[in-house]
């Protein structure tokens, strides 16, 4: 089943764990992403990297997730995935460093 | 902690609505001592202030304390400054030695720290009275709530109109401060956490320059986003407590060793270099324009007003990966623990599991797009004085119903705020008229790094030209 641009835009609204003020209020600049495979938990044993790494939060944090969280945390994914693409798509040469800073450390200077 | 209910209440009503320069000459002018304004605002507190679950913990006893050493000190010939003997109250993230410091959050509501964060510590030095901490979302906002619902205090309720949320995460600090609950509060700020009360509740809200005031103490949300900041009434107080709170700090390596003071010696005058930004406007509330377009009208003989573009970068994408991937490592401990399944918003139960295998790829390239959109905004702003857009595209949102719905009607044009808060510059939003179910909205103005005091200076010019920073919430007396 494809997901739809509207629907998929209103997903990333309201699964987006993107901190502070609520997602709605804030603005995602996000594309939507239509070349999704299908909606959350429609094959377990999908091979789709959305389902790869939810099986890993299965594995990795089992408590309390239940058919409908981990449908959410889906969401999530696919969300972070769509991220993904948009970072990657922006131009980086060797030369952008990360926006970090790190300094050799002495207590006594 | 004691009752301060039964007190006597000497001190004239409009004494919460006071700027801090006037409750200082007050002070000094022996119309009351810091005892009697600390038990002022403390009942306030009590009466109000709980009434808008804006107060995790009641310091009454450690602010009697600090009021009464306020008022030896002045009485020896002591005086610490403007803040000396002033109340305020701290967002309940900012740790205070012999008091709870909950982060928002019901599995930590009993959490103790053994010190003072640093701005709590440079505000007690300045004489400052802790009346209360203030109620927060949970975790700050990080766990992507979606519900004003979502802090074990409850929802955060809007002074104008109880039925409307207050905003967050600093939900207590803009609800207190909007009702005169505290003279003025401490926020914080990953993304739209002090803006967004702010402009909710019709006050003053400066967001400083990532770095201008130490983190030390704070929750840590986002390491490279987190921001305190100032939640006043007027910007004239908000540069006043930035003053005192900003400054170096060896105990936080990101903290700035650039000086700040307050007021500035060489102040902005008119006229301002202001820019609008192209589409900012769309898809906002009509109130929310109208009063905007009137803003503008104001500043026209006091500015050069011109429109720009924002670069075309992918400003959100880059600050939501961020704080996604620095949340996870932060809370990657709520999980495991099972604590996470005891927050308030179901949404926020399930919010930190898929950030925690976000590819470390992701983040260094969101790290290295961020490089590129601190320069691009850094040009952007270079001949200007600020950015000014609307605060947010809405009023406050109703209490009841999910942020998405309210939303979906009016999601705003372009934002400039993945860009501010990706770039680390500093903002400040100030309460511009109402709109809607008669609520408060908020203007915008958007600087180059550590130039908070050219956005006062604007600042302060529109609160000279209106008044609508004086304007009080009914019921609040």
């Amino acid at each position: 089943m494809q997901v739809s641009r509207r629907t998929f835009t209103q997903h990333l609204i309201t699964t987006s764990a993107i901190a502070a003020a609520p997602a709605a209020v804030l603005k995602a600049d996000d594309p939507p992403n239509d070349d999704k495979p299908g909606p959350p938990g429609a094959d377990a044993k999908s091979t789709a990297p959305v389902d790869l790494v939810l099986e890993l939060v299965k594995r990795f944090y089992p408590k309390n997730l239940d058919e409908a969280k981990l449908g959410q945390i889906r969401g999530q994914i696919e969300h972070h995935m769509s991220r993904s693409r948009v970072l990657s798509a922006i131009p980086l040469t060797n030369a952008d460093e990360p926006a970090t800073v790190f300094a050799a450390w002495r207590a006594d200077k | 902690m004691g009752t301060i209910s039964s007190l006597q209440m000497p001190l004239p009503p409009d004494t919460a609505w006071a700027s801090l320069t006037t409750l200082g000459r007050r002070l000094r002018a022996k119309r009351f001592t810091a005892v009697e304004l600390a038990e002022f605002f403390l009942d306030r507190v009590e009466r109000h202030g709980k009434r808008l679950n804006a107060i995790v913990t009641v310091s009454d006893d450690l602010a009697l304390r600090q009021a009464a050493e306020a008022d030896r000190e002045l009485a020896a010939g002591r005086d610490r400054g403007p803040l000396h003997g002033i109340p305020y109250g701290a967002k309940d993230l900012l740790a205070t030695a012999g008091v709870p410091t909950s982060w928002g959050a019901a599995p930590l509501k009993d959490q103790m720290f053994d010190e003072d964060a640093t701005v709590v510590h440079r505000l007690r030095e300045a004489g400052a009275v802790l009346v209360a901490k203030l109620a927060m979302v949970e975790i700050a906002g990080g766990l992507g709530y979606d519900q004003a619902n979502a802090s074990f205090t409850g929802p955060g309720l809007n002074p104008w109109d109880i039925t409307a949320w207050s905003g967050g995460s600093s939900s207590g600090s803009g609800s207190a401060v909007g009702a005169g609950v505290v003279p003025f509060a401490i926020g914080s700020e990953t993304w739209g956490s002090i803006m967004t009360p702010a402009g909710y509740c019709g006050i003053t809200g400066l967001r400083p320059t990532y770095g201008r005031v130490s983190r030390h103490g704070a929750m840590a949300l986002s390491w490279s986003l987190d921001k305190l900041g100032p939640m006043t009434r007027t910007a004239a107080d908000a540069g006043l407590v930035l003053a005192t709170i900003a400054g170096p700090d060896p105990a936080d390596p990101s903290a700035s060793t650039r000086g700040y003071e307050y007021p500035a010696q060489d102040p902005l005058v008119p006229p301002f270099r202001l820019a609008t930004l192209k589409g900012a406007t769309d898809g906002v509330q009509p109130a929310v324009r109208e009063n905007f377009e009137a803003s503008l009208d104001e500043f026209r003989p006091h500015a050069t007003i011109t429109e720009i573009d924002l670069p075309e970068l992918p400003f959100g994408t880059v600050a939501s990966t961020i704080i996604d991937c620095e949340l996870a490592s932060a809370f990657e401990g709520l999980v495991t623990s099972g604590d996470i399944w005891e927050m308030s918003a179901p949404e926020d139960r399930i919010g930190a599991h898929a950030a925690l295998f976000i590819p470390a790829k992701d983040y260094i390239n969101a790290l290295r797009i961020r490089r590129k959109i601190q320069l691009a905004m850094d040009a952007l702003l270079a001949p200007l004085d600020a950015i000014v857009v609307p605060s947010l595209s809405t009023v406050a949102s109703p209490l009841d119903g999910d942020f998405a719905s309210y939303h979906a009607r009016w999601g705003g044009g372009v934002s400039i705020g993945g860009a501010e808060n990706a770039a680390g510059i500093p903002a400040i939003s100030v309460p511009n008229g109402f709109g809607e179910r008669g609520l408060p909205t908020g203007l915008k103005f958007v600087g180059r790094a550590f130039e908070e005091n050219r956005l006062l200076a604007i600042a302060e010019k529109y609160q000279e030209l209106t008044d609508w920073h004086q304007k009080r919430p009914k019921g609040w007396e």
